[in-house]
């Protein structure tokens, strides 16, 4: 009896999580059939269920938000898709061991830069997450990790720069010089995971001084 | 950087990031291993921040002792890559445990009921799997206990 080899009709099969959206996608044959559909499970680590994710059943498209089913950050989980073509050949992959506080990866923040006369202030939006506490509540990113903290950079010219840093959400970099442009780069840190976010970018003009002198 | 964990009357400081990091290097490679996905050693019922401060340390010395004597000593490395990880892991481990030692010398880790009875559900998962892959699971779980330590 020859088992025919179908692993061709699906790779990849990972999660996708930024900001713990979790997001299953995978791959399927270069030129696979449009024919070709894929069905998605999940299954939370140490119980012997898997469970069909509700929408993610034959469709052709190759990725499905789990986002939902995923959202316990005390959980670790796993996701399996299983491919068939119009011949009927069919394929089963399954991620590795998911956990979205150890693989998320986190966006820029959202920040507000003000320029005044010889300052610039830069407020930081809370990043509010998918993730509800048990009264409901949308957790921010500042709720989830206790670590968390801003790092702010602005570029004063080639060779200098000022940096602050801190966990507080509004901060000021002082005695800059009027009617100048400036660089500003905000990232997220959570040092206990090593995780960091791609920078915010703000590229502000100081007021012009007009007190008499 | 350090973290201090409280565990009730015992106080050590831990590099639980340099840890983290080490385990997060051969973690995939080590969890693909652990075929049972079904089952897992260290439950939310056992964990070490739903223990009472009193009972933390015990139970913590207990699972490590778990981990020095039956895990590390016993995984067989599929590289010499992972060899060295999983050797400073053990390491890493191994300190913390004298840590907490120190704390019992000094009456400062008691064991009261709760850490004998979750450590002994925690001892009843891990013998109920054969022993190669009871192994390579607990290996795989250390994550789970970082962060029970990351959270107490």
């Amino acid at each position: 009896h020859i088992t025919e080899d179908t692993s061709d009709l699906l790779q990849h099969v990972k999660f996708q999580s930024s900001n713990f959206e979790n997001i299953l996608t995978w791959d399927g044959r270069p030129e696979s059939a449009p024919d070709t559909v894929y069905s998605v499970q999940y299954k939370t680590y140490g119980e012997e269920e898997w469970l069909e994710k509700e929408g993610c059943q034959r469709i052709t498209q190759k990725s499905c938000n789990l986002t939902m089913e995923t959202s316990n950050l005390t959980e670790l989980y796993y996701a399996r898709v299983t491919a068939t073509d119009g011949a009927g050949r069919s394929a089963t992959k399954m991620t590795n061991r998911f956990s979205s506080l150890q693989h998320t990866s986190i966006k820029p923040p959202d920040v507000t830069c003000i320029p005044k006369v010889r300052s610039i202030q830069m407020i930081v939006h809370p990043t509010y997450t998918p993730i509800r506490a048990q009264n409901g509540h949308q957790l921010t990113l500042e709720n989830i990790f206790q670590d968390l903290l801003y790092h702010l950079k602005l570029r004063i010219n080639h060779t200098y720069q000022m940096h602050l840093e801190g966990k507080q959400r509004e901060f000021e970099f002082v005695g800059l010089t009027p009617d100048t442009e400036f660089l500003g780069t905000i990232m997220i840190c959570i040092p206990n995971l090593f995780k960091e976010s791609t920078p915010y970018m703000c590229r502000v003009k100081t007021l012009p001084d007009r007190t008499w002198t | 950087g350090l973290k201090t964990l409280h565990l009730g009357s015992c106080v050590i400081t831990t590099n639980l990031q340099g840890i983290r990091s080490g385990f997060s290097e051969i973690r995939d490679s080590v969890q693909a291993k652990d075929e049972i996905i079904d089952v897992r050693i260290l439950r939310k019922t056992q964990s070490l921040q739903g223990t009472k401060p009193a009972d933390q340390c015990c139970l913590l010395h207990h699972i490590l002792r778990l981990y020095l004597d039956r895990v590390f000593k016993n995984y067989q490395p599929p590289d010499h890559h992972i060899f060295r990880k999983v050797s400073r892991l053990a390491n890493s481990l191994l300190t913390i445990k004298k840590d907490l030692r120190l704390c019992h010398a000094h009456m400062s880790c008691p064991c009261g009921e709760e850490a004998k009875e979750k450590y002994s559900q925690i001892l009843s998962h891990f013998e109920e799997l054969p022993p190669q892959a009871v192994v390579v699971k607990a290996l795989g779980e250390l994550d789970i206990l970082l962060q029970w330590m990351e959270e107490a």
